[in-house]
């Protein structure tokens, strides 16, 4: 059943350089129990684009049109004081750094059991018991000890792991995480996605998945967006996206990836991203692109095609 | 074998901690690298592979004499460099130079490129104002940017960019080793590509060694010919890239490559999921350091005695009881 | 209303392209012009001399017609005229101010780098220097140094130059510890600069923003203490005007005369505000923090 559909999202930055339009147009949907990961670099507005799904987005930016469905309801109709209900209660975020999500004076338990407090207003015996339930949900060994503990008494894997637990204290039904393992080492990383993956799968959440990673998105995600330049360039299941790539974009993505098998050149694309202030008027990616013809050129942007089995591209090869 | 361009042995490094907030505790000492000795050969890549804290990075600051090592010694085409002092440390500063990180911070915003790039050259005043323009050009050239860049300001140019501009300057010189301290982690995945292929190219133009500092396997498994993990300040396994690769002999090897993100959703992975946390360096643990999050059966000797690194086949050695 | 119209957070009023800095603090600009002016060209603003004495023309008030012409802002006891002492007065406080921080900032800003780039014992040594000198009231260590040598233009110029180091030495110094572990500056170390080269090249031109922000808030505040100065006749000697001593003239005229002590007083807090003014000004707009390019 689809949890949140947004249509024709588009988030503005309106700065000195000029209108930086990070996200331009992005429509998805997502069901529950479902993780969908989006893609891309930094630059191709997917950080812009999961603020914007909770309304967090401060001048100069400012979501200037679309719809984001939430159960129905859409969140951009909503006064602040009815959105603030929704953030923590229904729909919650993982961030990148774990150091700068916690606050250094409070104590692991004052911060897992603010929302708790704050929206299910329970307190004493009961909090404790749910605060540990939660300490244990995301993988945290002796939680009672923990709970009266600081954040620089843990190491960066444990915050992290008391960063999950406190967007999930109020049993979202959505939840966003970006980039949520950058931060962390590499067998620390894998513990931490192996949780996340326990705790979407037991509490049946919707999972927006933020991330430049292509290992996160096979280990971790159903469906796939890939985004270039504040647009979406493809759509599709995870196995379409990894075995049958449509977007020349995409294909370059898995081609440059590293891999621990033998290769002797990686197939890198060269070029950078174009600036999101000052987009060309044809296909963003045209610059760097491998396969263009001269379709391309029209000062026309691609739309989204239709493909087989839903999956959808942004390239003038499938008109 | 011939000489090896640089020899590390049993380096070691100890931090002084300052007593904690119990203000009687006396200053204690951590030991960030410990026993550290490899070698590596003209033209070679040989990486050093760990998560944070494992010493890495300390290793490399030691090698570019940014920091004194507190044991051992760090050999360079046969001369021991703790020595170096005058006109000996300015030939070692033009044989090693370094790429870091963070390409946002590796260049100075108030320099223009062509200064940046330029300035090994007026330090060590090789050449005329001409010469040094020249050759600021080329290195530019080299690594796949126009001269043009030369008047312009580090903030014009994008991660990939800068750190294409770190190697110009790094190369400039034509030294004989270059440490590379994770000079692809913080940069876009398109980009990373980009460099990786740049340098390996670099390499097998101008002969230059690397000495590669990284936490991601397939970036050591593209570049480098050798490669040694770290695992808490200690080499704990030594090896050929692809020995390494095909049968990791150390169970820490083992499971920080398992830990490697699959490259496609259907690749399921054998992975060994380390329990617990990395030990705290000031509470070291007393037998082999990894005993504590060791996933094999552990013998007796694991809880009473290092392990030292020791030959398990031609060209890879491990410090592990059971291997 | 449109999707878009609702979206926006509450305060709409806001034009859309906001810009983050303030705009130019024109009226500091304009005190702070008007000062400079007057203080260059006192000498043709005001057909008076600012210290010939003219009984007939005793405490009178401002826009008070004399016999020589008009006096805008009155006259004090002894018939000096007020607006041309104030206009030579600011040529005193400014010089003053000015050449201090020069110097102040200028030991400090040395003291800063050497300390914080080469850290160690010289690092101890010169920080335990500048504790002393910011324990010790600024105002105290300067009534010493001019009791001790005898005012004079010279003097307060030292006195103050002592007084302003300290501060410029301690932000500066911190400033450095963090440039200091920038990549770039280990890099310059690994191509073989030396330490000297390394401060000069590497460290002082990212430090230039702090220390212009710090030069112009300290200059307000050396204005202020050589008025205090002054006013407690430990500053630049009468007759030469300044606008701590005419305050203190005033001093007893304040129920018949007020203007003699408010006039200078005045100036004083309209060049201190502006200097304040213009200092936040420069540190919004200096401060990389606020700077969006990376």
């Amino acid at each position: 059943m689809t949890l949140l559909e947004v249509r024709g999202l588009k988030t503005h930055f309106f700065t000195r350089q000029g209108v930086v339009k990070a996200v331009d147009g992005v429509s998805f949907d997502l069901d529950r129990g479902e993780t969908l990961g989006i893609v891309g670099e930094s630059g191709s507005g997917k950080s812009a684009m999961s603020l914007s799904l909770l309304r967090l987005i401060s001048p100069p930016g400012e979501i200037v049109e679309g719809e984001v469905r939430f159960d129905g309801v859409d969140l951009l109709q909503l006064d602040e004081a009815q959105m603030q209900t929704y953030r923590g209660r229904h729909m919650s975020m993982i961030l990148q750094d774990p150091l700068s999500s916690l606050n250094p004076v409070l104590t692991i338990a004052d911060q897992v059991g603010e929302g708790i407090i704050l929206h299910d207003r329970i307190r004493g015996e009961k909090l404790q018991r749910r605060l540990i339930e939660l300490m244990q949900l995301v993988g945290i060994p002796a939680p009672e000890t923990r709970l009266g503990q600081y954040p620089h008494q843990l190491s960066g894997g444990m915050r992290q792991r008391v960063v999950g637990a406190i967007s999930i204290a109020c049993r979202p039904e959505f939840l966003i995480a970006d980039e949520p393992t950058t931060a962390l080492d590499l067998t620390i990383q894998l513990q931490y996605l192996n949780t996340l993956k326990d705790i979407q799968r037991s509490e049946n959440l919707a999972l927006l998945l933020i991330t430049h990673d292509l290992g996160v998105v096979a280990k971790m995600c159903d469906r796939v967006a890939v985004m270039y330049a504040g647009k979406i360039v493809e759509t599709g299941t995870v196995e379409d996206i990894f075995d049958r790539p449509k977007h020349p974009y995409t294909v370059a993505l898995l081609n440059s990836a590293g891999s621990l098998d033998k290769v002797e050149r990686l197939n890198s694309i060269e070029g950078q991203p174009p600036s999101l202030a000052d987009l060309p008027p044809n296909c963003a990616f045209y610059e760097r692109c491998p396969v263009r013809f001269e379709r391309c050129l029209t000062p026309e942007v691609p739309p989204l095609f239709e493909l087989a089995g839903g999956q959808q591209a942004r390239c003038w090869k499938h008109e | 074998m011939s000489e090896p361009l640089l020899k590390v042995v049993n380096l070691e490094k100890r931090f002084a901690l300052r007593g904690g907030r119990k203000a009687a505790q006396p200053a204690s000492e951590v030991k960030a690298v410990s026993d550290v000795s490899f070698e590596i050969g003209a033209g070679e890549t040989f990486s050093l592979i760990g998560e944070s804290g494992c010493g890495k990075s300390t290793t490399a600051k030691m090698i570019l004499r940014l920091i004194d090592p507190d044991g051992g010694a760090i050999w360079f085409d046969g001369e021991d460099i703790a020595g170096f002092e005058g006109s000996k440390l300015t030939h070692y500063r033009r044989s090693v130079q370094a790429v870091f990180q963070d390409p946002y911070s590796s260049l100075s915003p108030r320099m223009r490129i062509g200064s940046a790039v330029g300035e090994p050259l007026v330090v060590h005043g090789v050449g005329s104002r001409n010469d040094i323009r020249d050759r600021v050009r080329q290195s530019l050239e080299q690594v796949g940017l126009r001269a043009d860049a030369m008047e312009r300001y580090p903030h014009e140019f994008s991660g990939g960019q800068r750190q294409r501009i770190a190697l110009a300057r790094a190369l400039v010189l034509d030294p004989k080793l270059i440490v590379l301290d994770e000079p692809v982690s913080a940069l876009d995945v398109s980009v990373r590509a980009q460099i990786m292929n740049l340098m390996k190219d670099l390499q097998q133009k101008t002969g230059v060694a690397y000495l590669l500092i990284a936490h991601g396997p397939d970036t050591v498994r593209y570049m480098s010919h050798r490669v040694g993990v770290m695992y808490l300040g200690r080499l704990v396994e030594l090896a050929e890239v692809d020995q390494l690769f095909a049968r990791p002999s150390h169970p820490y090897s083992q499971a920080l490559l398992s830990a490697a993100l699959p490259t496609h959703p259907s690749q399921h992975r054998n992975e060994i999921v380390l329990s617990g946390e990395l030990p705290s360096p000031l509470n070291m643990p007393q037998g082999c350091p990894f005993h504590t999050r060791c996933f094999r059966d552990r013998v007796e000797a694991c809880f009473s005695t290092r392990p030292e690194l020791r030959t398990i086949v031609p060209g890879q050695s491990a410090a592990c009881h059971l291997a | 209303m449109t999707i878009a119209e609702i979206a926006r957070p509450r305060s709409t009023r806001h034009p859309k392209v906001r810009s983050r800095r303030q705009g130019l603090p024109w009226f500091a600009i304009i005190v702070l012009g008007l000062t400079v002016f007057a203080a260059a060209f006192a000498h043709l603003l005001s057909p008076y001399d600012p210290n010939i004495m003219s009984l007939g023309s005793r405490l009178k008030p401002p826009g008070w017609i004399g016999p020589d012409g008009l006096h805008l802002l009155g006259t004090d006891s002894i018939g000096r005229d007020l607006f041309t002492r104030i206009c030579y007065g600011a040529r005193v406080s400014l010089l003053v101010a000015g050449i201090g921080v020069v110097f102040g900032g200028g030991m400090g800003l040395i003291v800063g780098i050497v300390a914080g780039y080469l850290g160690g014992r010289i690092d101890s040594v010169l920080m335990r220097l500048t504790d002393v000198f910011m324990a010790l009231p600024s105002l105290l260590i300067a009534l010493v140094f001019v009791m001790t040598v005898g005012p004079g233009l010279v003097t307060t110029i030292v006195a103050l130059s002592i007084i302003s180091w300290s501060r410029f030495a301690r932000i500066i110094r911190s400033e450095v510890l963090s440039l200091k572990e920038r990549d770039y500056v280990l890099l310059a170390r690994v191509a073989g600069c030396s330490p000297l080269r390394v401060m000069a090249v590497h460290i002082l031109p990212n430090v230039t923003n702090t220390f212009v922000i710090l030069c112009s808030l300290q200059v307000s505040e050396l204005v202020l203490t050589e008025s205090t100065l002054s006013f407690l006749g430990a500053g630049v000697p009468p007759p030469t005007p300044t606008w701590g001593n005419m305050a203190a003239d005033g001093r007893d005229f304040l129920s018949n005369a007020w203007w003699i002590s408010v006039a200078p007083g005045l100036a004083l807090a309209l060049v201190v505000y502006s200097f304040n003014a213009f200092g936040d000004w420069l540190r919004d707009k200096l401060d990389p923090r606020l700077k969006q390019t990376r």
